[in-house]
């Protein structure tokens, strides 16, 4: 049956290749009728855009991964970075709110750190437009690190270790927030997703995927509409949406309190990985992907700024579980 | 072809001083090569579109202006706005420091790369900018103040 359903994936010479699945492998494939265009949105690129003023080289990128492991970074020197952005699940934590130096959840699930350096607006508002002007943000917060940013580049000039490293990566060895912002976005960019199973389906290894996962892609691209937000290689549009999640929270409509649809909308998250890093929504609400699933077939809250992309999806129990397949295909291989 | 350039540089020679003028006075204005103050129509359009919150359109008027009036400081520092807001952070530091170089005491152009540094994450840099422009705006200006926020807060504003 497998190989039934391999044989339906014509790969194309070109960039682009068309699926057509009439399926004969599960019970969804075989309800299924659709065609879906693959485009190369969907292909891993190679290296993250930097800016200008902040281009990377070895000894920043080192440095930058000095310290975001380092607690000397936050006030007591009790926490760092990689706390809350645990490299063992994606760059975020398990959380449903993440914890600060001084023990107050804070407000919203705290995000992966994967692929951001393709991030257009960062944080789930998007409120910061760099990842060099965000960065010292979570440092210097009361409920995030507590560091107070003037104390900070004295207190790692008392070092033995990093006047050496600022002076490797920037010539001197001043240490100053300048310097702290541009080696941690640079080490932050080389933060990447790997290959999963459904890239190495892309690339035309048909059965990288099982036929549940594929079912489950053409889902995604086809009837349950996922894709309208969750597009290209990362699987978000880097746009902004109320999905209609039960929330106080405005969103990007705090900063944008007159147009509707911004009120309680954030940005669509990528999905790469998004099988090991529960939970899931803005609020951590959701504890797992089959409740994510329920919550687009039905769940969700209508009110004026609620996306016209989210509508009941009348899932079949089958194509609820293809779904769910795919979502975890897009795993790296090696963690 | 020749009096053209000669106009031309002679304009280039005499535009640092001219725009140190403009801006404290006029910034729509440049001066001729005959030190005749003119309005620029294109740079006056091109305010009145940024002011409608359409960036992307004042480009083309501001290099327009600047084909005109190659020093015209207050033109380069527009661009850096439009830029900026356009999220071209690159481009906007550009403008900005051909904004500088014709006039180091550019008010609006030092409030506004500050807040450019703070956008981007340079504080110290919008920091050196600050002192310049507290020298600068020694009895005090709306830019030294927006600055001086952007500063305390690390949040950068839409000026």
């Amino acid at each position: 049956m497998a190989l039934s359903l391999k044989r339906l994936f014509r790969l194309r010479r070109g960039a682009a290749f068309v699926l057509v699945l009439a399926g004969s492998l599960c019970p969804s494939a075989m309800t299924l009728s659709s065609t879906v265009n693959i485009k190369p949105e969907y292909l891993i690129p190679t290296d993250p855009p930097f800016p200008q003023f902040n281009p990377p080289s070895v000894a920043k990128i080192e440095l930058g991964k000095r310290l975001f492991f380092d607690p000397i970074l936050s006030g007591e020197n009790s926490i760092s970075c990689a706390s809350c952005h645990n490299p063992a699940y994606a760059w975020t934590d398990l959380e449903q709110f993440s914890r600060g130096e001084t023990g107050i959840p804070r407000p919203r699930r705290t995000p992966s750190l994967q692929d951001v350096g393709w991030n257009i607006l960062f944080a789930r508002d998007g409120r910061v437009e760099t990842l060099e002007g965000f960065i010292l943000g979570p440092i210097a917060h009361a409920e995030e690190m507590n560091q107070d940013l003037d104390l900070l580049p004295q207190e790692l000039a008392s070092t033995t270790i990093y006047p050496g490293r600022f002076e490797a990566a920037f010539g001197n060895r001043t240490i100053n927030l300048d310097g702290i912002s541009q080696s941690l976005a640079a080490y932050v960019r080389t933060l990447r997703s790997a290959t999963s199973p459904f890239d190495r389906w892309i690339a035309g290894d048909s059965a990288a995927m099982s036929g549940s996962a594929q079912a489950g892609f053409v889902l995604f691209t086809g009837k349950a509409g996922c894709s309208q937000c969750h597009s290209g290689w990362r699987f978000t549009d880097q746009q902004f949406h109320d999905i209609g999640i039960k929330t106080d929270d405005k969103g990007r409509g705090k900063l944008k309190p007159n147009i509707v649809y911004l009120q309680h909308a954030f940005k669509t998250p990528s999905l790469r990985n998004v099988a090991i890093r529960p939970p899931y929504m803005h609020n951590g609400s959701l504890d797992n992907l089959e409740k994510v699933i329920e919550h687009y077939q039905s769940g969700f809250i209508s009110r004026p700024s609620t996306s016209s992309k989210i509508q009941p999806l009348y899932l079949t129990d089958q194509e609820k579980l293809n779904l769910s397949e795919f979502l975890k295909n897009l795993t790296d291989d090696i963690r | 072809m020749v009096k053209m350039k000669k106009i031309l540089k002679t304009s280039l020679l005499l535009a640092p001083l001219a725009l140190f003028v403009s801006t404290a006075h006029n910034a729509d204005a440049a001066m001729t090569s005959s030190g005749v103050m003119i309005v620029v129509p294109e740079y006056v359009k091109a305010e009145e579109i940024v002011k409608k919150g359409d960036f992307a359109n004042s480009i083309d008027l501001l290099k327009e202006t600047l084909r005109q009036y190659p020093g015209h400081a207050s033109a380069y520092n527009l661009l850096g706005y439009v830029h900026r807001r356009l999220g071209k952070f690159d481009e906007a530091e550009k403008y900005y420091n051909s904004a500088l170089t014709i006039n180091p005491n550019h008010i609006g152009t030092l409030s506004y790369m500050g807040q450019l540094f703070i956008q981007t994450g340079r504080p110290e840099k919008a920091k050196a900018l600050l002192e310049h422009l507290a020298n600068v705006c020694q009895d005090g200006c709306e830019e030294l103040d927006q600055l001086q926020k952007a500063v305390t807060t690390g949040v950068a504003g839409n000026y």
